[in-house]
């Protein structure tokens, strides 16, 4: 079994699903910050009470090093964020660029523990994940230094996009093992996403319409709470389709009818779904910067060429 | 470098490991006696109570509610036991995982309105949250991390960061309408409406709650 285990770990590929997360992400940095920028929110959310912020913030070890959460700080740390994460997404730096800038963000957007959401959390593990794998071997200005191309076949583990798919399901798997309300769950009347866009909090406009669909919602939630509920077997479908070369009936049969596929499709049309009718920032667009480890660095290669 | 596949093996493995326990369902911030008292949550006791007593399990509702709150109080314990070694692990690499996401619909929402007293001591409304009449400041109190808040501020355990939101607004206030006298900040709480009494034009009652006024010449 650990034989196993070791062997599994020491697979590698083309680190070109690599590449593209740690784009997606990086930029994924720069909107998260840039958006509380845009709306004048640093002074207010970022900076201690008594330096003209509205609440009480907890710094953490970075912004207490730099003199703690004042205006010039916090803006200081702001531009720096984004400029890190700017640097992560061309891939200067390697996983040097991916570590300081998960502290940055860590030192901003956690500092005000009232206004922030899993997204935050979403975004902190995404870059952990980037210091782990090898992001930069291929499609960056490392790349480009070291081998005087931006593209490279140098190999990287595969393990880094297993945990990528495997962070991504988990998060699925857990908030749907944790969605117990009687409006979610089957014996219920599925009502769930329905009253869901009725809570002024997070709805972009008034959603009193979707009373007149509402066997849409109904179908929504049921799909929304069974797919996330059985998420790992996206997982295991992720795993025959990179293995698809092997041998069983159970990974034909996944290969064969496109489990992975339908389930990027589900969590797609979901994802569109949340960002149209609800305003929790930057989610949408963080969760789908994992569903480019869901593609195969030989199914991006087939992409590029057709383009 | 030989062993480096077998160590590199085992802290992926331990990385799941942490990750894995971390993002198991816990009741993480809702362990507060008051919080279960809100009428969102006796509803979910009482859907859950009818559940049960529907499989032959004789419950009552202050029974299921005692038998949540232990179990909860139970998994705490363990989860604080198992994820101890891990703390620096989350703490320092942003690895935690906290996936409450829309666990429940809040049945019982509530609206934030700021209101001004001008110098002729009449009321007016400045902001309504999603209103696009009452819109004072909506492209900051309408962001989605001020949202994450003011949501948060809805809660009666939120009073005193609710308190020191609503002494910056005044703070705003005072500086952009120097006639004003005082503002206001509450919440309106509702049920929100099922489908039929959305197509039937009926509005639930709420009421307004949690109201804390501010005189405006102290900010100035």
């Amino acid at each position: 079994m650990w034989r196993r285990w070791v062997a599994f770990c020491s697979r590698t590929e083309v680190g070109t699903s690599l590449a593209v997360y740690r784009i997606i992400i990086g930029l994924c940095v720069v909107l998260t910050v840039g958006w509380v920028m845009w709306a004048g929110l640093i002074d207010v959310l970022w900076v201690d009470l008594d330096h003209g912020g509205m609440s009480v913030v907890y710094p953490g070890w970075l912004v207490s090093a730099l003199g703690g959460p004042t205006p010039r700080v916090m803006r200081a740390l702001a531009w720096s964020t984004m400029g890190s994460g700017l640097l992560l997404a061309v891939g200067f730096g390697g996983r040097l660029t991916a570590f300081v800038t998960l502290q940055l963000v860590m030192a901003t957007v956690d500092i005000n523990v009232h206004a922030g959401g899993s997204y935050d959390e979403l975004l902190q593990n995404a870059l952990w994940l980037c210091v782990l794998g090898s992001t930069t071997a291929t499609m960056s200005v490392d790349c480009r230094i070291r081998s005087g191309s931006w593209t490279s076949e140098t190999p990287v583990g595969v393990w880094a996009r297993y945990l990528i798919v495997g962070q991504l399901v988990l998060m699925y798997t857990t908030t749907g093992w944790q969605k117990l309300s009687a409006y979610w769950t089957p014996g219920g009347d599925f009502s769930a996403l329905y009253y869901i866009l009725q809570q002024p909090s997070w709805h972009r406009f008034e959603m009193g319409w979707v009373a007149r669909v509402f066997w849409v919602t109904q179908v929504g939630t049921a799909v929304s709470w069974f797919w996330e509920v059985l998420a790992p077997v996206w997982l295991l479908a992720f795993y025959y389709s990179e293995t698809s070369d092997r041998p069983g009936r159970v990974r034909r049969w996944f290969v064969q009818w496109r489990v992975r596929e339908i389930y990027a499709l589900v969590g797609l049309i979901f994802h569109v779904a949340v960002f149209a009718l609800l305003d929790v920032g930057p989610f949408s667009p963080i969760s789908l910067a994992f569903y480019a480890a869901l593609i195969h660095p030989h199914e991006y290669a087939r992409m590029f060429r057709w383009r | 470098m030989s062993h480096w596949p077998a160590i590199r093996a085992g802290l992926i493995a331990l990385h799941i490991l942490a990750v894995t326990l971390m993002a198991m369902p816990s009741p993480e911030g809702g362990m507060r006696r008051s919080a279960w008292k809100d009428p969102t949550i006796q509803g979910e006791l009482k859907a859950w109570t009818q559940r049960v007593n529907a499989v032959g399990v004789d419950w009552t509702q202050a029974e299921v509610e005692e038998f949540a709150w232990d179990a909860a109080r139970r998994i705490q314990t363990v989860r604080g036991w198992a994820l101890a070694p891990f703390m620096p692990y989350y703490r320092y690499c942003g690895t935690w995982q906290s996936w409450k996401m829309f666990v429940a619909p809040h049945r019982y929402p509530s609206r934030l309105y700021i209101e001004l007293e001008g110098a002729d001591g009449t009321w007016r409304k400045l902001y309504v949250a999603r209103s696009n009449e009452w819109d004072w400041h909506r492209e900051q109190l309408d962001h989605d991390r001020m949202r994450a808040a003011i949501f948060r501020y809805g809660w009666r355990h939120y009073r005193r960061p609710f308190s020191r939101f609503g002494r910056w607004v005044a703070g705003q206030v005072a500086a952009e309408f120097p006639e004003a006298k005082r503002v206001q900040l509450r919440f309106y709480k509702y049920r929100t409406a099922s489908p039929e009494e959305v197509l039937s034009h009926t509005e639930p009652a709420g009421q307004f709650q949690r109201a804390v006024i501010f005189e405006l010449e102290d900010f100035r």
